[in-house]
């Protein structure tokens, strides 16, 4: 079945059909989250709330655009919420680390590469930490852009369209993001 | 243009957001200044240096969180079919109008019945749950013939000692797109690994999954079978050939500590310490042949 039909089915309450919609974009929406929230416990919450969202309002979708750029368009003002919520507590309280320097988000995280080399691992706990710091410092929406452009790989048009704005307002975010990024990591970049 | 404009372009060339005269400018640019050269060195490498903080959801979060969700929307929907299930998609009718309109409602649904059953076709089938249309052709009478697979979901349950379940379950972990179906087979398996077609596999998993998270979990499930000969070659190939460091880690350590046959294995390791890069892998290797009085490397 393919995508529309399936969206149809599952908005007259077939719900294998929202469970196959669930299932096709999913990853996807962990990993958004896991990365900008950097938090499995927040991560999963945001998965929870945005999924229940499209359940109650998908016989409001109308085609207008696709899917995955509403549904993404749930996720990241999810997200945003989560992350304004935090400045305004003044808090991350997800970036933890422990004594051992690494941090608690690596438990519910698949390790990307041969990260059993213990030097290599205390470099790359390192960096992280100052990644971590580095985009503590981002306002949500800088935060949100790079994320999105640099670990999702979405072009700016389509993140314009995901926060209801334009694409030359998230190249600006971006240049933002980008430029004190690169100051905070100091030497390592 | 000038440097200033230049390094302003510079952030965003690394995401090819550029269009192709800016680029075309940047590229200009930089084969004449090796200031902004640097500029986009610092710059690349940051980019490398970012991308290293890059995070998976692990398969066990994301089953978590699939698990969560259905409980919840089951919940909502069991609410929801309190009520009569043409509510959900009616609007609320204004209280002075109710009295009303019920009868009008009434008659509507009557006339659509009778209406229904006369000109709806009885004979059309119903809607599959997925179809696969394999070929479209006219025939004789004006009219177009179809041929098409056609795939409906059906439920199963019982316990995995049944057999039916637990060959569903062993098709689950062949499941060739979803990585967390198979995580979740292998764990509701794992107990039953003393059965020759669940070890089978566990082994297929572990040698060939292209998911990290699928294979350490395959292996967990057969560590208390590690002295089995199949599983005891299995696991030499994967610590020669494995490309993840991770479950390389775990299958020494599991041929180590249940090591019978000193000579094969420490053959085994001497291959590992020609070909492996990780240095804590070797450590592991190197302490293990010292401890079977064998030579580091085959000569």
């Amino acid at each position: 079945m393919d995508e529309a039909s399936l969206i149809r089915a599952a908005q007259q309450g077939d719900q294998d059909a929202f469970a196959s919609l669930v299932q096709s974009y999913d990853q996807n929406v962990l990993r958004i989250a896991i990365n900008l929230l950097r938090s499995p416990e927040e991560a999963k919450d945001v998965y929870q709330e945005a999924f229940l969202r499209v359940y109650r309002n998908l016989h409001t979708f109308r085609f207008d655009c696709s899917f995955p750029t509403w549904l993404y368009r749930i996720v990241t003002n999810i997200c945003l919420d989560h992350l304004r919520k935090r400045k305004v507590r003044k808090e991350e309280p997800s970036v933890v680390e422990s004594s051992g320097g690494e941090f608690n988000v690596l438990e519910a995280v698949e390790e990307q590469r041969a990260d059993n080399d213990p030097q290599r691992r205390l470099l790359t706990g390192e960096l992280r930490s100052r990644i971590e710091r580095a985009l503590s410092g981002l306002t949500p929406r800088e935060r949100m852009v790079f994320e999105m452009r640099h670990y999702q790989g979405l072009r700016l048009r389509a993140i314009g369209e995901s926060l209801g704005t334009t694409e030359e307002a998230a190249k600006n975010c971006l240049f933002r993001a980008t430029q004190k990024m690169r100051t905070a990591l100091g030497d390592y970049a | 243009m000038s440097c200033d404009e230049i390094r302003a372009l510079l952030v965003l060339y690394p995401y090819g957001e550029l269009s192709f005269d800016e680029e075309e400018s940047v590229d200009a640019h930089l084969r004449s200044c090796p200031a902004c050269e640097k500029e986009r060195t610092v710059l690349a490498a940051f980019h490398s240096a970012a991308g290293d903080a890059v995070l998976t959801p692990s398969l066990e979060l994301l089953s978590a969180c699939r698990q969560d969700l259905r409980k919840q929307v089951t919940v909502i929907a069991g609410a929801a079919d309190a009520q009569p299930f043409w509510r959900k998609w009616l609007p609320p009718i204004p209280a002075p109008l109710a009295w009303v309109a019920r009868p009008a409602m009434a008659m509507a649904i009557f006339a659509a019945g009778f209406l229904g059953a006369r000109f709806v076709p009885m004979s059309a089938p119903s809607a599959p749950a997925a179809r696969n249309v394999r070929f479209i052709e006219p025939s004789n009478d004006g009219r177009v013939r179809i041929v098409y697979d056609e795939v409906s979901q059906k439920e199963i349950a019982g316990r995995v000692d049944d057999r039916g379940i637990r060959e569903m379950l062993l098709a689950a972990t062949r499941d060739p797109d979803d990585a967390a179906l198979r995580v979740d087979s292998v764990e509701f398996l794992k107990n039953r690994a003393e059965r020759e077609e669940v070890r089978h596999a566990f082994v297929r998993a572990l040698e060939g999954d292209p998911n990290e998270g699928v294979r350490l979990k395959a292996l967990e499930a057969l560590k208390p079978y590690a002295r089995q000969p199949d599983v005891r070659t299995a696991l030499t190939k994967v610590l020669i050939a494995d490309q993840s460091a991770n479950v390389r880690t775990q299958t020494i350590d599991l041929l180590v500590n249940t090591r019978r046959d000193e000579s094969d294995l420490a053959g085994v390791l001497q291959e590992m310490m020609r070909r492996e890069q990780n240095s804590y892998i070797r450590q592991r290797g190197q302490t293990a042949l010292r401890a079977m009085n064998a030579s580091l490397e085959t000569f």
